[in-house]
């Protein structure tokens, strides 16, 4: 009897080591960051899709055949979907934030007014979400729907926008960053090798003054990216002419960062050839 | 006499283990047992478990064992890790770069891989697309 009590002991042992270790596993895994929040929205979003088929189906066959059933389905189903949407945009505006967060080219100044816009507006969906009651009736629903309607088209679409038009002139200002960083490194190179003798400032005086030159105008074209967005938030202009506004001088930064990399990239070249 | 003694003594063939029949069996629990500290082994003493329950216990904890042995092995690696064993980056598979200890080699290094940065940007986001959402709700 004694070797099956050692056998409890070690299995006991087991099942502790191995609760320990699953639980330390979820742990390590539930770190909320932005791809766990990308995971959440492409879960919600799922959700929603699945809800509103489901709504319309009900909608469809109410539709079809106007019975008191036909209709209860049809009103549960909407208060399904309308609360799946809420939710949809409690989880992706959540999102837009976390890669915000991440991204490093974004000013402090930057990140902290947007996130101020994207947490009123999740504040806002939360409150929503918890009006919808089991019990509304079919026109109490629509309003509720018409509510959040108005609130996506006045204040969230912006936020939106201005926040994906953030994380792209974010994403190009750390790439810009991390090239004048490397600018400084060569002009290091530079102005040691012709104290040496080993080179001659010419031509690189005149190449870089080029390269200063796209530094500038990458500067000013995030200046004038940053003004145009703006415009979102006005009534003269469409959120959607606004943000491709904007995009269209982003992409021009592009080319710039292109050719600005293409002439460090050269300038390294030319400092070997003549070393 | 001396022959007398030798008979009474069995003959031990070369090659064969000398087997003590009266010693007592050596039990590996009953080893472990001993090693253990008095209060468990009070514990362990006290225990009564019906002789059913130990075999499919021990399979069970035998199976725990190996699972978490597979998972640790096979497992799926952190992000560290994934980092460590990602595939050559566009960097080391430029021909350009002639020593990784120049620093000017190191420099070019990273400007390539600011150039793949530069190719790989999505302004429109892609990813984070917004949701196509239907507010057309009214029958």
């Amino acid at each position: 009897m004694t070797k099956y009590k050692v056998f409890l002991l070690l299995s006991s042992l087991i099942v502790f080591l191995s609760t320990a270790y699953s639980v330390l596993s979820t742990a390590s895994a539930q770190t909320f960051d932005a791809e766990k929040a990308y995971l959440d929205y492409q879960f919600s979003l799922t959700t929603y899709d699945k809800s509103f088929t489901e709504y319309q189906d009900a909608r469809d066959f109410y539709l079809k055949s106007q019975t008191l059933t036909l209709k209860e389905d049809a009103r549960i189903k909407t208060v399904k979907m309308l609360e799946s949407r809420d939710q949809l945009e409690i989880v992706y505006l959540t999102a837009l934030r976390m890669k915000i967060l991440e991204t490093k080219g974004i000013s402090n100044d930057d990140k902290n007014r947007i996130f101020g816009n994207i947490d009123s507006e999740v504040e806002y969906y939360k409150k929503h979400i918890e009006n919808y009651k089991d019990d509304d009736s079919l026109e109490n629903l629509f309003n509720k729907n018409g509510e959040a309607e108005s609130r996506y088209k006045s204040n969230t679409s912006p936020i939106i926008y201005e926040s994906l038009f953030l994380i792209s002139l974010g994403e190009q200002i750390g790439i810009r960053n991390d090239n004048e960083l490397e600018y400084g490194t060569i002009k290091d190179f530079i102005n040691s090798g012709v104290a040496s003798g080993k080179l001659q400032m010419n031509p690189f005086n005149r190449w870089l003054g080029d390269i200063d030159s796209v530094i500038e105008s990458l500067k000013k074209n995030e200046s004038l990216a940053s003004t145009q967005i703006q415009n979102i938030h006005g009534q003269f202009y469409s959120v959607s002419s606004s943000y491709q506004k904007a995009l269209d001088t982003l992409t021009v930064s592009s080319k710039l960062l292109t050719q600005l990399n293409g002439f460090l990239i050269e300038v390294l070249t030319s400092i070997k050839n003549q070393q | 006499m001396n022959e007398e003694i030798n008979q009474n003594i069995p003959v031990i063939e070369q090659g064969t283990p000398i087997v003590d029949p009266t010693a007592p069996k050596v039990n590996l629990m009953g080893k472990i047992k001993d090693k253990l500290p008095k209060g468990v082994r009070d514990f362990l003493t006290r225990i009564k478990l019906p002789k059913k329950l130990v075999l499919p216990l021990a399979i069970a904890g035998g199976l725990i064992l190996l699972t978490i042995i597979i998972g640790l092995i096979f497992g799926s690696p952190d992000i560290k890790n994934t980092i460590d064993k990602s595939s050559p980056t566009p960097i080391a598979q430029d021909k350009e770069i002639i020593s990784k200890d120049d620093p000017i080699s190191q420099s070019e290094a990273r400007l390539i891989n600011l150039r793949n940065q530069i190719n790989n940007l999505d302004l429109k986001q892609s990813r984070l697309t917004p949701p196509t959402l239907n507010f057309n709700v009214k029958f």
